[in-house]
């Protein structure tokens, strides 16, 4: 963007609208004219118009996108009742003739923009996307070369918005590197699969040390259900009745893994080991514990207690139940990575230092009954497991049925067949003879300059891989190309709900010219949603949403909330819950206003905690029928949405209401002026937000913006910074007056103390002067308009879908959509099939 | 770990230095001749695993005649050389030592479930810069822990080692490399040079199918293929240039911990830099110093890493 002489062209451009505005203005419609001629020029004439909005002089040549913009501005405020200011001006009958005017001319040259340039533009794949579509062709699951891409920048809040996947130098240099990473992973290291390791540790050999930070509480060996004192432990050692008795979570400082195992390749390792869930006791003892512990693996380097590296958790989350099993994980690892226990949930021992002495620890009271943990009594590493076949799957992608040694007797013909072949398992559309002759002369060039026969073809694949055809999605727009339109409609359609390539099934029917066929297109949309590879659609889409890629943004400010401390199991069950229910959504086909409001949560052992709940036993996300008087229940009031809107001390109502009515209700709020500041919470808790937002609610320009997001804030001012229930707000001054103070130590071994402060009034009113008292209150007024909640819904969807924003010309289609699903309530898996089957989606052919 | 105690040999361990060399130039031609005198932009950066005491570096007023802070009344002399940026912690960044490995990534919670290091300053800028010299960046540390420690990464968190080894540097620098080793090299530099011209040539095509819109859309693409393409020009030059010459004997390796500061001198006039860099107090005398005796016997030293 920054060329000279892209900017020279601009300005260019500018001077000429400079010269000659007046004399388009000619071409509005006449009682266009006279309307805003009688309304608006008031205040929006001259040089200093309202606004900088100055129509007198602003060009109705809506041909021109920029003018075009601006006038749908002017169209939607007017709609909204926002302009003119005072209602009184302009009369209903008025109101609709203006709008209905401008709403023509702006339709009529915006769909002939579309019929002209198409609706969208050539978008480039993201980074996310580029590397699904590798693994899918090089057939590597595992392929980790996403890092290597820069980060993609975002527009409208997604990545995936075409205006915004510009190509630098870096970027391509970067994809010609990670795609030569990812295809010599593809390529087989020698005649046969590398060698598997096997280890097993039982007795002292399951830990590092035999002792760890947090001293005892935290960590001891046990036989018989009694903690072994670690000077019998030399005489112990291997005994296989010895157990790994384990009570802290991973987090530093901690290297709790089994000793001696490194990983030397890389790969997927199976472990296999013995546990059971325990109860410590005091003395340290042990007994059987009432429900499950969940854990999982960290792979990381052996480094000690400084971590180097990647600290990933690996093999899923799994229960340790009472009694002792036997339990199995493939994990992934690095060459010298082993990996480490990792419970989830259990308290963080507190390393001090006292007056410069020798580091203790601090492990925090049990809970009643006993601290729960987990006791191993063996573990087996095997690894790297085998390819199903060898020469591995990946290979022979690549090089088809030449082994691992490539003796080509006629590299020539033999680069010619395996281009093609690769070219065919590769490319999401047919590529022209041309193109292929442009890789095969590389090919051949590269054998001629003396690369060996692997080599010249590795430079031909990666080629490819960093070519337009492979980089770039079109728009399906155009049927005169024939079938490369229905290839645009499968890599649309694959990319929307599954990050990546049209599968075989897709592409065959693309080929067969069958997409625009509304049965086959309803299936295959189905089908997509009930595959594996749905699962990226979720994550990626809410990603950005939702902002759940933020979620671990902020930290909870522990001397408010000490309960919160080093809880990452909470934080990481939060995010889970709000995967699991958006993919239910849709899956489920559940109406647009669980988005505010439902009888359900999906809630695992800690957030039925974190929410009031009967307990739950497990990590698993489970569908838990609410109780009627609790205030959770919808999207809302998730604890993922009350944290990524509040920043880990306070939470501001204005912040809430604005996320939420741009995210859920799709009424963004205006930028703020920037005369004003930004409300600075108060956490002495001397002043609520309310008495500080005051600011906002008393002067009169700031309160007629602010009406229309703050209610829903203030009405979720219950939920502190992780969304649990509050009704008094709370503070760190110990000496404001009489106030309640909360002490003791919380579960990472720290001392505590805060005092409660105000009550919550969580109560407001609309900019319709209907008054709420709660959350129960704004959940019912949210939930009365299903149809807002489906419309910005299908707004958000098309700009992931497509990389647009729903445009001018595509809102009497997203009526009609509406239209469509209205007599079912929005559910929302029809919403995607009415979007899947539009010209907005489909190009202006449409389906059939 | 928590450490018991702040010893000097605690203090020396791990410190690293990452060069960039140089930075905020545009790529020019490599070896125009009226850019030799041009003072070269430098970028030198320093981390002693446990840092400075802020209050005794930083300075307490700003602006142009503020008053030194105690580490900086040594380098009183050359106050009008230097800015002194403050705010630039990581204050996110936590986990005891682990965090030195993010003192130029600012990548959060190095201990932490997920946690995976991003592209360091360094490496940034080499990216953005391109072969201006031999090369990019050099990477060196003094009582480092080589695998797990490092102050540069890449992008996609992988540790790039340091150079502890000062002879190993001085072979790096002054001692020609093996002729099939060059020629490897340049077939590598052939090869990328022949994928994108295949590229090119192949966006061309594919351009003209398209609207007027997408076509601009992969002019971006293009541009970026030209760019490249002149970055491995200049790299090739690179590989056919002979080194610089130096009758200087190669150095020992340093296996005492206390030839520290003289290790650094080393570095720090090898690299030919001086000007512009705030350094830790208790180095500062040595550094002029070195400066002043080394950088003569070198040939032609701004030709090669130090333009």
């Amino acid at each position: 963007m920054s060329s000279p002489l892209y900017s020279w062209f601009n300005g260019a451009c500018l001077l000429l609208l400079l010269c000659v505005p007046t004399s388009t203005v000619a071409d509005i419609p006449e009682p266009l004219d006279n309307l805003i001629r009688q309304t608006c020029l008031d205040c929006h004439d001259g040089a200093a118009a309202e606004g900088g909005l100055d129509l007198a002089s602003l060009a109705f040549t809506l041909d021109d996108r920029e003018l075009r913009h601006r006038w749908i501005l002017i169209h939607d405020r007017v709609s909204a009742g926002e302009m003119p200011p005072d209602p009184q001006v302009l009369p209903d009958p008025d109101r609709q003739m203006l709008l209905k005017a401008l709403n023509d001319a702006i339709t009529k040259a915006d769909r002939a923009d579309v019929i002209a340039s198409g609706r969208g533009r050539l978008r480039r794949l993201t980074r996310e996307e580029y590397e699904q579509n590798l693994r899918d062709v090089l057939k590597l699951p595992l392929l980790d070369i996403r890092d290597m891409l820069p980060e993609d920048r975002e527009a409208h809040r997604f990545n995936k918005t075409a205006a915004a996947l510009d190509t630098s130098r870096v970027q391509l240099a970067a994809y010609l590197d990670a795609s030569d990473a990812a295809l010599r992973q593809a390529v087989a290291g020698g005649p046969e699969p590398p060698p598997a390791t096997e280890y097993r540790a039982v007795g002292t050999q399951l830990f590092s040390a035999t002792s760890t930070f947090g001293e005892r509480e935290a960590m001891f060996f046990a036989k018989d259900n009694k903690g072994v004192d670690t000077t019998e432990l030399d005489n112990l050692k291997d005994d296989p009745a010895l157990e790994l008795a384990l009570f802290r979570s991973a987090h530093w400082p901690y290297f709790g893994y089994p000793r001696g195992f490194v990983a030397r390749l890389p790969g997927e390792y199976r472990v296999r080991f013995s546990a059971r869930a325990v109860l410590q006791t005091e003395g340290y003892q042990l007994k059987p514990a009432t429900d499950p512990v969940p854990m999982t693996f960290r792979a990381r380097k052996p480094s000690g207690p400084d971590v180097s590296g990647d600290v990933r958790a690996t093999g899923g989350i799994i229960d340790i139940q009472p009694e002792p099993g036997v339990y199995e994980a493939t994990i992934r690892l690095l060459p010298t990575e082993t990996f480490e226990y990792s419970l989830l949930g259990l308290p963080v021992p507190l390393a001090r230092n006292v007056n410069g002495g020798p580091p203790t620890y601090r492990y925090p009271p049990f809970p009643d009954g006993g601290q729960p943990g987990v006791a191993f009594q063996w573990l087996e590493v095997e690894g790297p497991l085998p390819p199903e076949s060898w020469p591995p799957p990946s290979h022979r992608v690549l090089f088809d049925d030449f082994g691992a040694d490539f003796q080509s007797t006629n590299p020539q013909e033999d680069s010619r067949r395996l281009l093609r072949r690769f070219v065919e398992i590769a490319a999401r559309e047919r590529v022209p003879e041309e193109a292929l002759l442009r890789f095969e002369q590389l090919i051949l060039k590269r054998l001629e300059q003396g690369s060996p026969f692997p080599e010249a073809m590795l430079a031909g694949y990666k080629a490819f891989l960093c070519s337009s055809h492979f980089l770039y999605l079109r728009e399906p727009s155009d049927p005169a190309t024939g079938n490369l339109d229905q290839y645009a409609i499968a890599s649309r359609l694959s990319h929307f709900l599954m990050n990546t390539r049209p599968d075989p099934a897709l592409m065959e029917l693309a080929g067969a010219g069958k997409l625009r066929d509304a049965d086959t297109l309803r299936r295959e949309t189905d089908r997509l949603i009930n595959s594996s590879g749905f699962d990226r659609f979720v994550e990626n889409f809410t990603d950005y949403w939702l902002d759940l890629r933020n979620i671990r943004r902020d930290e909870p400010d522990i001397r408010l909330h000490p309960e919160y401390r080093f809880d990452d199991y909470l934080i990481e069950s939060m995010e889970r819950e709000t995967r699991a229910f958006f993919t239910a959504m849709i899956r489920e086909n559940l109406p647009a206003s669980v988005l505010v409001d439902a009888d359900f949560v999906y809630a695992n052992d800690r957030l039925a905690r974190h929410y009031g709940l009967k307990p739950l036993s497990g990590s698993q996300m489970q569908n838990v029928v609410l109780p009627g008087d609790s205030p959770y229940g919808g999207l809302l009031t998730q604890a993922a949405i009350m944290k990524v809107t509040a920043n880990g001390t306070s939470t501001s109502p204005v912040i809430r209401g604005a996320w939420i009515m741009e995210r859920l209700i799709g009424q963004p709020p205006p930028p703020p002026p920037k005369s004003v500041p930004a409300v600075e919470p108060d956490i002495r808790g001397a002043k609520t937000i309310r008495e500080l937002l005051s600011l906002h609610t008393e002067s009169e320009s700031c309160a007629s913006c602010h009406a229309r997001f703050d209610p829903v804030g203030l009405a979720l001012e219950n939920f502190d910074v992780l969304g649990g229930w509050r009704t008094r707000y709370r503070g760190i001054e110990q000496n404001l007056g009489q106030r309640e103070s909360v002490t003791g130590i919380d579960r990472a071994g720290h001392d505590f103390a805060y005092t409660l402060a105000e009550s919550v009034d969580a109560s407001g009113q609309l900019l319709d002067g209907r008054r709420f008292r709660d959350i129960h209150d704004m959940k019912t007024v949210l939930a009365s308009n299903p149809r807002l909640l489906a419309c910005n819904l299908l707004h958000q969807l098309t700009l992931y879908a497509t990389g647009t924003p729903v445009r001018f010309s595509d809102r009497s289609e997203i009526e009609s959509m509406l239209d469509a699903c209205e007599s079912d309530g929005y559910r929302v898996r029809d919403l995607i099939h009415s979007l899947v089957q539009s010209r907005i989606f489909l190009g202006q052919e449409g389906c059939r | 770990m928590i450490p018991r105690t702040l010893t000097r040999r605690r203090f020396l361990r791990g410190a690293g230095v990452t060069l960039a060399l140089p930075l905020l130039e545009s790529i020019r031609p490599a070896f125009a001749r009226d850019i030799e005198s041009a003072t070269p932009r430098r970028m030198l950066l320093i981390s002693n695993n446990l840092g400075v005491l802020p209050k005794q570096f930083f300075p307490k007023t700003s602006g142009r005649d503020y008053e030194l802070s105690p580490y900086l009344q040594d380098l009183a002399e050359f106050r009008n050389d230097f800015t002194v940026i403050s705010g630039l912690s990581h204050p996110d960044v936590d986990g005891g030592h682990s965090t030195e490995n993010c003192f130029l990534t600012a990548a959060r919670g190095p201990t932490k479930s997920g946690f995976r290091n991003t592209i360091s300053l360094d490496q940034f800028a080499a990216e953005r810069l391109g072969p201006v010299t031999r090369f990019p960046t050099l990477n060196l540390g003094v009582n480092i822990d080589k695998a797990n420690r490092s102050l540069s990464w890449t992008r996609d968190g992988v540790l790039l080692p340091a150079e502890d080894s000062a002879s190993v540097l001085f072979r790096k620098m002054f001692v020609q490399g093996d002729p099939s080793a060059v020629q490897r090299q340049l077939h590598k530099l052939d090869e990328r040079a022949s994928i994108l011209d295949t590229l090119l040539d192949d966006t061309h095509q594919f351009q003209k199918a398209l609207g007027r819109d997408d076509q601009s859309r992969l002019d971006q693409y293009l541009t970026s293929v030209r760019e490249i393409e002149q970055r491995l020009d200049v790299a090739r030059q690179w590989e056919l240039r002979p080194k610089p010459t130096t009758d200087e004997q190669p150095p020992d390796d340093i296996r005492d911990q206390k030839q520290f500061f003289e290790k650094f001198d080393l570095m720090l006039s090898m690299a030919d830099t001086a000007r512009r860099t705030v350094f830790l107090r208790r180095l500062a005398d040595r550094q002029r110093a070195a400066f002043a005796t080394r950088s003569r016997s070198i040939n032609s030293p701004r030709n090669d890493w130090g333009r």
